[in-house]
């Protein structure tokens, strides 16, 4: 699958989510913001990966949701495209309203608040599917109930509903796809780690699968099963899974 | 018991109302001449407003005189042109410690927003149509609460 | 505001032969600063060692370079640089401490590195901060300045140290050191080739405006806290995001020069002194002047003064001397056309601000008036004091007799503010950005990354230096600060392939601070020159001080970079398995000055360890060996808190959740001539390592056969408990002793 990672100004982590993405088997490469909308013309599935775009000024994924680069993923996303918005990426998402998707087009149903601590929090976090494999493109040729190694980097990474009505249509239609393993460290409510839309083609996910994507970047103890064997440490594992998507060739 | 209400600037360059004005602008509010962004501070204390200034004044998380500039409000709500941005529920401990160690008994309430300041073209504060344009960048409705005179 | 005295006065008129003009007073007052010029130290730096098999790239540029090694054919290095901002974040701590990270990384952008790591040794005011709310604030905002800059930029922290001490009350230590990644062939000059002339220079960066005035010599006076209010003009306002796109623009400017053709542009850093500063500097170094047109400088503010157009210290700005015609072109069209750095920041672009001229001379306009007009080592060659050193003080004294009980006195060493988890405020920094992390900060003794994507190859990293020893006897703690670093970085199986320094000091005028400083000097020459490594870069902090006129406790703080030839054999500190052998490599001795254990049960006294250099290469060589063959299985150093709080942390892991419990023989039976307290928690130098059991008997000949003392002296254990001798603790209860205490402050 044709797939863009896009880098924004403030973007920093564009390097490690396309080697993750190409370790995973994908097509992908990196479209620059200054290349324009025109450039995302031909690629079958973006992703938005993480750093400060705008320096995260005024709010996480404000400004960048107003991106015209972001209009076309909007776009693309409204045909079925996967899109994959890691951390800041899932902010600009969030920002767009394209998750939870549950409301008026543009306007945000939900929110990535400050974490409860109100600071920035750098941890490893194991997140576990909470809904059928089925629910999410990037999650079908997972296991129910998997959990994916990742490890959350943020300071606005609390998942928040407008209100009621949204929390209700999240609850049925199952849109939390990820929650954290021993609930979300960050107040998050239903301990989200990872929000998808009605159409399960758009992902928000927090916490960085790219940061636990191959053996190397395990904790200790995984890490440790594999000592010395230093092909078992450059190879993909864990986080990695959530890149599959992007290695299928769309018929 | 006393309440008053401060406008904290700073008087460096202010990188994020920069990138708000480029914002707005390149969203089509073509009447925005300038934006000033100022954390307002409103507390509630047994003191005298004086008082309850001089100990602002010498909280270094609030006020930094290196970096800030202090100016008195008249009023706890946004004047014409002022979107307030709070964050509903949340709560300022930490200030509140503070402001008693610097000398503050009996506060009664600390609350804080983010208050934006619209002009247009010619200095004058922005109608009321431009700022419910400009209330979504500035607020997220799932989880802050955006005033507008 | 100009910072110089009427003897330097003296000294300019004498030098250029007339009265200087306001622009050349300024380009003085910033270059003759210490800060810039080193003027008491230099002398004295001469005799740290600098030379060694791994250097690519000594000191003398914007940052050393230390050969990494080869991989499919290609050497990189890894490009290091260590600065201090120790003013600047006292008067505005987010800001000063932001400002610090955004030069530092500038250092190793412009020797053409790509930024692969920070680390910030830390040293505030008392640790009880109940009572001192700027203390508190300074410590709090430090680390938010660090996060928010840090962590925008995309670059891991890899680690840093912390510790607490009221003679940092009104003078924060606040240090930053940066590594980067550069291929060997295309390392950049901080200078001009010889062919340079006729070259422009290009300013890139952030638009001139009055912050940072006067920002060189501010950095060198003593702070007052009535002169902080007038200190405003030098407060520098970070921008990175600004930075973070100028990183990627860079990049992308190094690869076009490459394609181009053009393989030694000069390219430097903008800090101390400025335009004219850097420019000075950068066509001096090779042997060429420059020519310098202010009018175009790109300015944020109309009719700004020349002399702060000239000497202001704007952050995010750097300048190149590149080729007229397609390099300069393509530089221009990257930066302004492609990262559109106008859009990025107000005003921020790149500028061909002036030319190289092959004479030597220094000549800058402002409005077509000469406003500098000197040869350019005038400006460049600074000056140089012989400050009277003094005899400095040592304050050892008979080590006390300890007297306690090891059930009492084990949590209250774990929860001591030198001693606990870090993690509270680790967590505040982004650690993995990059994906490169293989042991994050505070999961080793030293952080360790992989830089080079499909590649085994691995750096270790320690910053240390403990001012609690500094107070006691400065060279004696530059000694220790050296073994501690390379220490640590041999704990995660790293070896150490050079160092950095940064001297924190207090007022070189008065002999006895002046003699600590050479004392220091001395101390990390001598250590480095024993175990065979260079510094490569470095940095001196005077004026540490407070209004009152006592100086900080003497702050040697070292770096220490490390080859970590497969990352596959390195390992965090953390008790991997049961039933290892837990053998502990160094000697006990009964040497408790600087302590921990001292200040808890004696409040002061005792000498400083004495490292003995043979024994320690000793037991780098078999620490080494057992991460070769992989029967060592992790290690620790002991520092802080002694042998027995470096046994507990093992236990507990950084997270509190490793539940892997030890037994440890009776010091009785291992250090026999040590009593059993100091056994347990004197801070002697030296290394808990996990062995495999069935190896554990082949490693310790095979250290002892080093020269080193070794010894078996316990077992890991499946249950969560800690047995010292005849006490047992309860690993959960020791767990919330070192977890919790910096939570109040960093939580």
């Amino acid at each position: 699958m044709k797939t863009a990672v896009i880098v924004f100004p403030g973007s920093n982590s564009e390097e490690e989510t396309l080697r993750a993405a190409q370790a995973a088997g994908a097509d992908a490469r990196l479209v620059w913001w200054f290349e324009g909308r025109a450039a995302l013309k031909g690629f079958e599935a973006f992703i938005l990966p993480g750093g400060f775009a705008h320096e995260d000024r005024i709010r996480a994924g404000a400004v960048a949701a107003r991106d015209p680069i972001v209009s076309a993923v909007i776009d693309a996303a409204q045909h079925g495209a996967p899109v994959l918005g890691i951390c800041n990426g899932a902010q600009i998402l969030v920002e767009t309203g394209l998750v939870p998707g549950t409301g008026e087009a543009g306007r945000p149903q939900a929110a990535l608040a400050p974490n409860i601590q109100g600071h920035y929090l750098d941890h490893f976090a194991e997140i576990e599917l909470a809904v059928s494999p089925e629910r999410c493109i990037f999650t079908r040729h997972l296991a129910a109930g998997a959990r994916i190694p990742a490890w959350a980097s943020h300071g606005e990474g609390r998942f928040r509903f407008r209100d009621e009505r949204t929390r209700e249509r999240v609850r049925e239609e199952r849109l939390v796809v990820f929650t954290y393993v021993g609930g979300a460290p960050n107040g998050a409510e239903f301990d989200c780690a990872a929000l998808t839309n009605p159409t399960g083609n758009v992902l928000a996910v927090m916490p960085h699968p790219e940061r636990a994507g191959w053996r190397y970047q395990q904790p200790e103890r995984v890490r440790f099963e594999a000592r010395g064997d230093r092909a078992a440490y450059l190879a993909p594992y864990g986080g990695s899974h959530l890149f599959s998507l992007f290695a299928q060739v769309l018929a | 018991m006393s309440l008053v209400a401060v406008a904290i600037e700073l008087k460096i360059p202010d990188n994020t109302a920069f990138t708000a004005y480029d914002a707005l602008l390149s969203m089509g509010l073509d009447e925005l001449g300038d934006i000033k962004r100022s954390d307002v501070w409103i507390v509630e204390a047994d003191a005298l407003p004086a008082e309850i200034t001089h100990a602002i004044r010498r909280t270094e998380l609030i006020f930094n005189p290196n970096k800030h500039m202090l100016r008195m409000l008249n009023s706890d709500r946004p004047a014409s042109g002022e979107i307030w941005v709070a964050v509903p529920g949340r709560t300022y401990e930490r200030e509140r410690r503070l402001l008693e160690q610097a000398g503050l008994r009996a506060v009664r309430s600390v609350e804080a927003c983010t208050r934006w300041l619209l002009l247009d073209k010619r200095g004058a504060p922005c109608s009321r149509a431009v700022l419910e344009r400009a209330r979504d960048l500035l607020a997220n409705p799932a989880y802050q609460d955006a005033l507008i005179a | 505001m100009l910072a110089l005295s009427t003897s330097e006065l003296d000294r300019i008129s004498a030098l250029i032969g007339r009265e200087p003009t306001l622009v050349e007073l300024y380009a003085f007052d910033a270059g003759w600063s210490e800060h810039c010029s080193y003027k008491s130290s230099r002398a004295h730096l001469r005799r740290l060692p600098t030379e060694g098999a791994a250097v690519l790239l000594g000191v003398g540029e914007d940052a050393g370079v230390l050969d990494l090694g080869e991989v499919d054919g290609v050497r990189y290095g890894v490009v290091v640089a260590h600065e201090s901002h120790n003013h600047p974040s006292q008067v505005v701590p987010y800001e000063g401490a932001a400002t610090g990270i955004g030069g530092i990384v500038r250092d190793v952008l412009c020797m053409g590195g790509t930024l692969i790591g920070l680390l910030d040794p830390l040293r505030f005011g008392r640790g009880d901060l109940e009572g001192y709310p700027h203390q508190r604030y300074v410590a709090q905002s430090v680390v938010d300045g660090i996060s928010g800059y840090g962590n925008a930029i995309g670059v891991p922290n890899l680690g840093g140290d912390l510790y607490w001490d009221e003679s940092f009350d009104d003078n924060c230590l606040v240090n930053v050191v940066a590594l980067g990644l550069v291929r060997a062939d295309e390392i950049v000059h901080s200078r001009v080739p010889a062919h340079a002339d006729g070259w422009n220079l290009v300013l890139v960066g952030k638009a001139t405006d009055a912050s940072g005035f006067g920002g060189a010599a501010f950095s060198s006076l003593t702070l007052d806290e009535e002169q902080a209010e007038a200190n405003k003009g030098a407060v520098q306002v970070p921008d990175p995001f600004l930075k973070s796109v100028l990183m990627r623009a860079t990049y992308r400017v190094l690869r076009e020069l490459r394609a181009l053709g053009v393989r030694d542009p000069g390219f430097k850093d903008l800090g101390a002194g400025g335009v004219l500063g850097c420019s000075a500097e950068l066509v001096a170094a090779g042997d060429m002047g420059a020519e310098i047109d202010l009018d175009a400088v790109h300015v944020s503010v109309e009719e700004l003064p020349a002399e702060v157009i000239a000497t202001g210290e704007t952050q995010e700005r750097m300048l190149w001397a590149v080729p007229a015609g397609a390099a300069t072109q393509a530089l221009l069209r990257v930066y302004n056309e492609q990262f559109g750095l106008p859009h990025v920041s107000r005003g921020a672009r790149a500028a061909v601000i002036g030319r190289v001229r092959a004479d030597k001379r220094y000549v800058m306009r402002r409005h077509g008036t000469v406003v500098v007009d000197v040869p350019v080592d005038v400006l460049t060659s600074g000056i140089r004091y012989e400050r009277e050193v003094g005899v400095a003080p040592n304050h050892e004294s008979a080590d006390p007799v300890l007297r306690g009980e090891v059930a009492a006195l084990l949590p209250r060493v774990l929860a001591h503010r030198d001693v606990c988890s870090r993690e509270p405020l680790i967590t505040h920094y982004d650690r993995v950005v990059r994906g490169t992390t293989v042991i994050p900060a505070g999961h080793g003794d030293a952080g360790v990354i992989a830089p080079i994507p499909g590649s085994a190859l691995g750096v270790a990293v320690s910053v240390d230096g403990n001012p609690r020893y500094g107070k006691l006897n400065a060279r004696v703690a530059g000694e220790l600060a050296v073994c501690e670093s390379v220490r640590n970085v041999a704990a995660v199986g790293g070896e150490a392939i050079g160092l950095t320094d940064c001297l924190n000091f207090g007022d070189p005028t008065k002999p006895a601070q002046m003699g600590e400083l050479v004392e220091a000097i001395e101390g990390i020459g001598e250590a480095a020159r024993a175990l065979s490594l260079p510094y490569v870069s470095g940095n001196v902090s005077l004026y540490n001080e407070s209004a009152s006129g006592s100086s900080v406790a003497p702050s040697p703080i070292i770096a220490c970079v490390g080859r970590v030839t497969d990352i596959s054999h390195s390992a965090g500190f953390a008790f991997k398995r049961p039933d290892s052998a837990i053998v502990l490599l160094g000697a006990r001795g009964g040497a408790l000055g600087g302590s921990v254990i001292v200040e808890i049960c004696a409040g002061q006294g005792g000498t400083l360890p004495r490292v003995n250099f043979d024994a320690l290469r000793g037991e780098l060589s078999a620490l080494r060996a057992g991460f070769d063959d992989l029967t060592v299985r992790g290690a620790h150093d002991v520092s802080d808190g002694g042998l027995l709080a470096c046994v507990a942390e093992m236990c507990i892991g950084p997270g509190g959740r490793n539940g892997i419990g030890a037994r440890l023989d009776a010091p009785s039976g291992w250090a026999p001539e040590v009593p059993e307290l100091a056994a347990w928690f004197g801070e002697t130098g030296g290394f808990v390592v996990e062995v495999a059991a069935e190896s554990a008997a082949a490693f310790v000949e095979r250290a002892r056969a080093t020269g080193a003392y070794a010894a078996c002296i316990g077992r890991t254990l499946p249950e969560p408990s800690l047995v010292a001798g005849a006490t047992t603790f309860a690993l959960a209860d020791l767990a919330s002793a070192w977890l919790t205490p910096l939570e109040a402050l960093y939580a």
